[in-house]
């Protein structure tokens, strides 16, 4: 099924957590939906599904209007960030609640909760109540429930969200299969990149309330089309620089002592300002002058996160962050505080505005 | 989770409308109807001739002052003891807050014949003294006076303090004490500093219920007041003694207004009063155990102080148990404990056609009407103000809540005017009374049951009517089952409150129905204390096993289900 939503507008006192949000999940496609909490994810949701009435806009299933139909008359299964199992049913009336209410005959509930327990590999945990889960176990409960009655449209809301970092990649894993298994058109909300990338044939970000950008995830990760979504996705440095030199592929601009070429999209006038976001990843750190390209500064901090060691540089448009190549070397770093350093930036992985 | 947190109104719920009407319906037929027919039947004349009678002012005067009397002295007395409980945990604590919270449970009349018990001419008390001195005449004359009055209040009073006061200490977050004790606070500055002033709406909160509770009392003026005299009393003496409906109705109006003005009171201060001071964590506060050899003087003192109370309260009902089971009134202490009180009871002649059997019966089938049409009715009206949004919610809310603030005789006046005689003439029937039991619980089963239902997630009813169900079918599978232990709790404390009824009892008591509690006060009457006390024991029975069976109900609805992350 197709789900087009058109100009979603719903308001909670004066702010609005939609603020105009029109898009089209292709069906049988996962939509990977990213934003920070509190963007209108959950109250998207919440409006597709029928639970709540948009101020404004339509929601379309395969075309036709579903604005003003009850959320029991919508076909949607709902997988809620609470999980929201029923606490008093076992794992078996939780999965077939939805075809007792709606009315199908008992062999028919028989047969179609074993295809769902089997999909979701429950086997022998059917007599068990919610509460005798492990967390991973409940995911999968909610998640049966939710595609049991042969739901059109599947809502998940941060359905990882409860659960430990290490039990996030295999379920992330089963949903994916479970929604290829059954091909049906999925709306995946997450405010976890990691998440969103990975789960979503298209990604489409939202931040207060209004889509910022949709596409291809490869694409946005690489190129996010405005600013904000570009800080969002972690493109986190933004320093200022002034146009040089305009050739066919490449703008020459200066920038913290360092003179670098940026790849040209459209025309650049010399002597104006453009702007440059870059991930902290893009940007390595080095004790040595070694090409004109770099950015000068001084190291003002390290950070030691494990995989990473990242250090703070002051240049004169304020701090950067940059990555340090071997985070064995932090003991050595740490005596080159207030020292000067330089800055290689990868300037095909940095967005130019 | 994203989005506003409005409440439940947010979610869709069809048909919430219909729910509403009968609600209102159910509203104006219990409460508005009867209170409508009061404020008709009232006159200005009669409020000008009320206003300028000496005797009515000073009843006016009275009736504030030993409500304000019992307030102060009960709040303040359960701060140290609900701060006792909070703090310390030690054996037998569960039965310790049992005994202290049994007052409450117990009727009002009760309180009143306990203390009839203990510090009467004969009592408990007077009966120790004298055998401790040597006397010939009973040294305490505390009966039939204000001071009588206000103790009993005292004692009815302090549970209701303690019990919200408690659980005000407990909400405490522990860090924030640790925080002060690690600043270098001592224990009595971090409770004065840091404590008290996060205690200030639960005092609030208690002090203006008991307050009206005070204003509104009935049983025990009547019993135990003597010739001091509150408005409820002069009212139903009015009515009742001298036939003056117009006079009783107006005076009625006055206290409704009087009442009106501290709700308005309550309403206007509630911002400054009842947000909590500061954004605590759900850390809430630990429990060490209490060690009296190696706690210091602190620790002693409030054990000591705790223990007093325990004994003030506790021990008046214990009398009454005992007297019921002593043989005569003097042997208060059941050394060779007979049931020979309980034998002459089953056999005792009112004078009238009703019998000790038929007066169980009857108080047994009315609690039993009441409990189940109070909490069907308010199932009906907590579900309309949990599913309702912002005004009308807070509406609703009051609505219900009101006729807690509302004179009891008043209510009896108007029921008996709109449903006992007219067109329905249902006075002198056990169903009748059945009714005003019902409007009395009402308001009560609403708030346990409402209570129980915001409790339930709304992602859980969300779940099931995107799983397809209709709002119906959610609130017979998802909800009604998750609030089930808390339904069985509300109807067992409503059987115990109708059961234990006085006021509307004995204002509606007639030659062929009388229930318990008009039974125990017929037998005061007649100077059969021992047959007394052995009814109110049974009485007493009744509801203390109701009461403990439904905190027990609460308890499981609140931890052996989880109702949902």
């Amino acid at each position: 099924m197709e789900l087009r939503v058109e100009g979603l507008v719903k308001r909670y006192g004066a702010t609005p957590a939609l603020d105009g949000v029109s898009f089209t999940a292709e069906s049988g496609r996962t939509l990977a939906i990213l934003g920070p909490s509190g963007c209108g994810k959950t109250t998207l949701l919440k409006v597709i599904a029928g639970l709540l009435e948009p101020d404004a806009g339509r929601v379309y299933f395969d075309g036709r209007a579903v604005t003003g139909l009850s959320p029991q008359n919508r076909k949607v299964g709902y997988v809620f960030q609470s999980l929201a199992l029923f606490p008093h049913m076992k794992v078996r009336d939780n999965i077939a609640f939805p075809l007792d209410a709606r009315g199908y005959s008992y062999k028919e509930i028989q047969t179609r909760v074993r295809q769902a327990v089997d999909l979701t590999r429950l086997q022998s945990l059917e007599e068990r109540y919610p509460r005798e889960l492990s967390g991973g176990q409940q995911q999968r409960v909610a998640l049966a429930r939710a595609i049991v009655a042969e739901a059109e449209l599947l809502l998940l809301d941060e359905p990882l969200a409860s659960l430990d970092t290490p039990l996030r990649a295999s379920l992330l894993a089963e949903i994916k299969r479970v929604q290829e298994d059954i091909g049906i058109t999925t709306l995946y909300v997450t405010h976890d990149q990691g998440e969103a990338f990975s789960v979503g044939h298209k990604l489409m970000v939202m931040i207060d309330g209004k889509v910022e950008a949709s596409g291809d995830p490869f694409r946005l990760y690489a190129e996010p089309p405005t600013s904000r979504v570009a800080t969002f996705l972690g493109f986190t440095n933004r320093l200022r620089a002034k146009v040089l030199k305009e050739s066919t592929d490449y703008v020459e601009v200066q920038a913290c002592g360092g003179i670098l070429p940026v790849p040209r999209r459209k025309t650049r006038d010399v002597g104006k300002e453009l702007q440059i976001l870059f991930r902290p990843e893009s940007a390595e750190l080095s004790l040595k002058r070694e090409k004109p390209s770099q950015l000068e500064g001084v190291l003002k901090s390290l950070l030691f996160q494990g995989r990473n060691l990242r250090a703070r540089v002051m240049t004169e448009q304020g701090e950067i962050e940059a990555t340090v190549a071997r985070p064995e070397r932090y003991r050595e770093f740490l005596g080159l505080l207030g020292a000067r350093t330089y800055v290689d930036l990868t300037v095909e992985e940095a967005v130019v505005a | 989770m994203s989005g506003g947190r409005s409440g439940r109104g947010r979610s869709k719920a069809p048909r919430v409308s219909i729910v509403k009407v009968l609600c209102l319906a159910i509203l104006g037929f219990l409460f508005l109807a009867p209170l409508i027919n009061v404020v008709q039947g009232a006159s200005a004349e009669s409020l000008a001739q009320l206003l300028a009678d000496p005797y009515i002012l000073k009843v006016i005067a009275n009736t504030f002052l030993q409500a304000g009397l019992s307030t102060l002295p009960a709040v303040l007395a359960a701060i140290p003891l609900a701060y006792f409980f909070a703090r310390y945990e030690f054996r037998l604590s569960t039965i310790a807050r049992a005994i202290l919270l049994a007052p409450f449970f117990a009727p009002a009349f009760a309180a009143a014949q306990a203390f009839l018990i203990v510090y009467g001419r004969r009592g408990v008390v007077n009966t120790f003294l004298m055998g401790l001195l040597h006397l010939t005449e009973p040294p305490l004359s505390l009966l039939y006076s204000m001071e009588a009055v206000v103790l009993a209040h005292v004692f009815y009073y302090v549970p209701v303090a303690f019990t919200a006061l408690e659980a005000g200490f407990t909400s405490i977050d522990q860090d924030l004490i640790d925080a002060a004790r690690s600043l270098g606070a001592s224990e009595w500055k971090t409770f004065r500093k840091v404590m008290l002033p996060q205690l200030i709406p639960s005092l609030a909160a208690s002090g203006i219920l008991i307050f009206i509770y005070s204003f509104l009392t009935f049983a025990t003026p009547l019993l135990i007041g003597g010739s001091f005299t509150t408005l409820e009393v002069a009212t139903y003496f009015y009515w009742s003694k001298f036939g003056g409906w117009t006079t009783a109705k107006t005076l009625s109006v006055l206290q409704l207004g009087l009442n009106l003005i501290f709700v308005l009171a309550i309403f206007l201060a509630r911002e400054r009063v009842f947000q909590p001071r500061m954004v605590a964590k759900a850390g809430g506060l630990k429990r060490s155990r209490l060690n009296l050899l190696r706690g210091g003087l602190g620790a002693k003192a409030l054990a000591l102080y705790a223990l007093a109370l325990l004994a003030f309260e506790g021990l008046p009902i214990y009398f009454i148990f005992a007297s019921g089971f002593a043989g005569s009134f003097y042997l208060i202490f059941p050394i060779g404990a007979s049931l020979e009180s309980f034998q002459r009871l089953f056999s005792f002649d009112f004078g009238t056609r009703v019998t000790v059997w038929d007066s169980m019966g009857q108080s047994i089938a009315i609690a039993a009407v009441a409990a189940l049409l109070s909490v069907s009715a308010s199932l009906v009206t907590a579900y309309s103000i949990v599913y309702s949004k912002g005004r009308a919610r807070s509406v609703l809310s009051a609505a219900t809540s009101a006729p807690l603030a509302v004179s009891h005789v008043a209510l009896a006046m108007g029921l008996y005017a709109v449903y006992g005689a007219g067109v329905l003439h249902l006075y002198g029937r056990w169903e009748f009374l059945a009714l005003s039991h019902l409007v009395l619980i009402y308001p009560l089963a609403t708030r346990l049951i409402e209570s129980a239902l915001m409790r339930v997630d709304p992602d859980l009813v969300d779940a099931s009517l995107t799983g397809g169900a209709s709002r119906l079918y959610t609130f017979l599978r998802v909800e009604l089952p998750l609030i089930g232990p808390s339904i069985l709790a509300a109807s067992l404390i409503a059987f115990a409150s109708s059961i234990g009824e006085f006021t509307f009892a004995l204002v509606f008591t007639t030659g062929t129905l009388q229930t318990m509690p008009v039974s125990v006060e017929r037998l005061i009457d007649f100077r059969q204390i021992g047959l007394a006390s052995a009814m109110t024991s049974l009485l007493l029975t009744v509801i203390f096993i109701s009461a403990l069976a439904a905190n027990l109900l609460a308890r499981k609805g609140l931890g052996g289900i989880s109702y949902g992350a």
